[in-house]
């Protein structure tokens, strides 16, 4: 089951964006996903924005990942590569 | 494997990959819903998973229901469409970007985007039964891809299709969801599993094809998916529930990787304990189809072996990213 770690949209560059993901910096591309922009929270797997989150419902995962403890959040940021 | 996922590692003597092994490390996100109102547990499922949201969703409502004595029927009937787009929307995926670079091929991504931006924006069953019409009309223009590699050992046996109530007497725990097998067996699930009536997919398996007859198999799962939103009755089976035992419900629900169990303890309106099986545990079992299947194959070079296991990979399917390893041994050790 492939984890679902909200991620922060830093700066956008076309159809690629930079997010932050767990204090990680990563490029990904947005061409899944229309109407992006700085300051959003988008779900990621393998490189694609997959779908954009409420950023309330966005921190209330976040919270929840944290108190999974820092290996989920190792393994939902690994699927983010 | 600190950072979880499953790796992969296979040994290659120069010839041939004489050993593999499969080690899954994950956190159990299953535990994050215990101590939970109903109510929290059947928001927060689909949100804790990216690539099946759905499915997972639907599985904790369906439990949830079971665990409290209710007919989940309607409840199925209510949620099968969801799950099926969701399905499509992954098979296109492997079909469409993953495959073709694994296959001497291109990701034919506009193709891609084009079919998840008409999923996505299905709102009535009118707009889906014309989608579905669509999809079948270009199914068969979808790319071969070769698949030549043949299998040298006895396959995994297929997991059965077996409805909720039958799953009730395994004994589903959190011990059987790391590493479950079927009659001390490991299984294969998937559309392989699914679709192995399949005329195309009988032949490769008569033939040893088994990537072949898988890619087979999802080709023949999108096509029965897209006749299921046409015709929603075709899903029912895919979702269902059935009680344990006093407080205690088990769903199944099909993904597009394979089976889908949750089960969940109920008291008082609280969920007290929580399980859950994902496809990704068969198909990636220490003793299941990977291994099984990847051992014997020959691979002139690590390349070659490389290639071979991420074929296999991909074919089987795992919800998380793979970590793969080569390792030469024997006399190829410095390879």
């Amino acid at each position: 089951m492939c984890l679902a770690l909200p991620c922060k949209v830093v700066a956008i560059d076309g159809e690629n964006c930079t997010i932050d993901v767990s204090g990680m910096k990563k490029d990904i591309s947005l061409a899944l996903l229309d109407d992006v922009a700085i300051g959003d929270y988008v779900i990621v797997h393998v490189g694609y924005a997959l779908t954009k989150l409420d950023p309330e419902e966005a921190e209330k995962t976040l919270a929840l990942f944290a108190e999974m403890g820092e290996q989920a959040l190792l393994e939902a940021a690994h699927e983010v590569h | 494997m600190d950072q979880g996922g499953v790796q992969l590692t296979v040994d290659w003597s120069g010839g041939q990959i004489v050993a593999a092994r499969v080690e899954c490390r994950r956190p159990k996100a299953a535990h994050l819903l215990e101590g939970r109102s109903v109510a929290e547990v059947e928001a927060l499922a689909p949100r804790l998973f990216s690539l099946c949201g759905h499915a997972q969703g639907a599985a904790a409502k369906l439990a949830t229901a079971a665990a409290r004595g209710e007919d989940g029927a309607a409840l199925a009937e209510q949620l099968c469409r969801g799950v099926a787009r969701e399905a499509i929307g992954e098979h296109l995926w492997r079909l469409l970007l993953d495959w073709p670079p694994l296959s001497g091929g291109m990701q034919e991504k506009e193709t891609f985007l084009r079919w998840r931006k008409h999923l996505l924006s299905l709102k009535t069953p009118q707009e889906e039964a014309l989608f579905a019409r669509e999809l079948l009309q270009w199914l068969p223009s979808l790319a071969e891809f070769p698949c030549p590699e043949r299998a040298v050992a006895a396959p995994a046996q297929l997991l059965p299709w077996r409805d909720a109530d039958a799953w009730t007497a395994i004994g589903v725990d959190s011990v059987f969801a790391e590493a479950p097998m079927l009659g001390g067996q490991p299984a294969e699930t998937g559309p392989l599993a699914r679709q192995a009536a399949d005329p195309e997919v009988v032949a490769l398996l008569a033939d040893h094809r088994r990537v072949a007859a898988r890619v087979a198999a999802r080709r023949a799962d999108l096509r029965f998916l897209a006749q299921a939103l046409l015709d929603p009755s075709l899903l029912l089976g895919w979702l269902g529930a059935a009680p344990v035992s006093a407080g205690i419900g088990l769903a199944r629900v099909e993904t597009a990787r394979g089976l889908l169990l949750h089960l969940t303890q109920v008291k008082d309106d609280r969920v007290e304990a929580y399980v859950i099986v994902a496809p990704t545990e068969w198909n990636f079992h220490p003793r299941g189809a990977f291994v099984g299947e990847i051992v014997g194959s020959l691979a002139a070079t690590r390349d070659a072996a490389a290639m071979l296991a991420r074929r296999l990979a991909l074919a089987l399917d795992p919800c998380v990213s793979c970590e793969l390893v080569v390792e030469a041994v024997g006399e190829h050790e410095n390879a």
